[in-house]
């Protein structure tokens, strides 16, 4: 039985992929900041802050110590906060690159030591169509995801004589919480800058996941899909 | 607590399944042009270190911010690698 981590499965996409690789019969760990909702035999949940060095190496550890293995990690978890820059905290713009980028980096960084042990291993990041899209408003949000883009780029030549791939897929619009403030005006305008003008699904975005992981495709790394034809 | 003979012996096999190392001493280099490992060994030996200390219910990241710091590298052999880690536990 093959391990996945996933990281942000207390709700929206993380949740959903975490039920998607559940049904295909993987052992799949979850963590988040918050409990989990998912029941299942097949799923294990750390309440862990990814941005916590500490509590992320003791979370690894345990993992492997109790799996021998740890096949696949999904880096969804990230937090976002559309403002202007003039109106944008402090503290927001630090929460922001705490968890997409030091969390994103700290998560890949402790399973590539897994993984290298393994001679295998997967990595996939979150990235977003913000960063080609210059999403005014989304300054902060766009510039940590463009950091995601060069670590997983980066990491990936880092990484590979290990047998590790590192890839990063930016999800179409999806109804998730993450966007349930947004004004419907500006959703259907953004929309409309895909190339599909509708909202994707989980399900979409873990088929180019599905992609990334398949063990046959060991000679695809550092590369970044962009759904809906951005 | 573990003891300084305990580190030293983990770094010896953790060496041993890194590289084909020929002669094991405390005076070993492990970076610099003396060194019997490259990059990626010296790494590998890295983590190594730190899972075979987690399997002894010692967590600690050894490329740490304060081994970075320090004046004289605490990587530059067997000797002052196994001190180094006897400072952080």
């Amino acid at each position: 039985m093959k391990t996945i981590l996933i990281t942000g499965t207390s709700s929206g996409i993380g949740k959903s992929l975490a039920m998607y690789y559940i049904c295909k019969g993987y052992r799949v760990i979850g963590c988040s900041r918050r409990e989990t909702t998912i029941k299942s035999p097949d799923y294990e949940h750390y309440q862990v802050d990814i941005t916590d060095q500490k509590a992320v190496m003791k979370m690894i550890s345990e993992i492997y110590d109790n799996h021998q293995s740890i096949d696949v990690l999904i880096n969804n978890a990230g937090v976002a906060s559309m403002n202007h820059s003039f109106l944008m905290p402090i503290d927001s713009i630090c929460k922001i690159l705490d968890t997409n980028v030091i969390g994103t980096f700290l998560m890949s960084r402790e399973c590539a030591k897994i993984m290298m042990i393994q001679h295998q291993g997967r990595i996939v990041n979150f990235t977003s169509f913000a960063v080609p899209l210059k999403l005014e408003g989304e300054a902060v949000y766009a510039a940590s995801k463009a950091a995601v883009i060069t670590l997983t780029e980066i990491l990936a030549r880092e990484y590979a004589g290990f047998g590790i791939t590192v890839n990063a897929v930016a999800p179409p619009a999806v109804e998730t919480d993450m966007i349930k403030g947004v004004p419907k005006a500006k959703m259907d305008a953004l929309l409309q800058r895909q190339a599909i003008h509708r909202y994707g699904t989980a399900e979409e975005v873990a088929r180019v996941i599905d992609f990334f992981i398949d063990p046959l495709n060991g000679m695809i790394t550092g590369q970044t899909i962009y759904m809906a034809g951005i | 607590m573990m003891s300084r003979e305990e580190v030293i012996n983990i770094i010896r096999e953790c060496l041993r399944d890194v590289a084909d190392v020929k002669e094991f001493s405390e005076e070993m280099s492990l970076i610099g042009s003396n060194s019997e490992l490259d990059s990626i060994d010296f790494v590998t030996l890295m983590v190594f270190i730190e899972k075979a200390l987690h399997k002894k219910n010692i967590t600690v990241e050894l490329v740490s911010e304060r081994a970075m710091s320090q004046h004289r590298s605490p990587f530059r052999n067997v000797r002052s690698l196994a001190d180094f880690i006897m400072e952080m536990i």
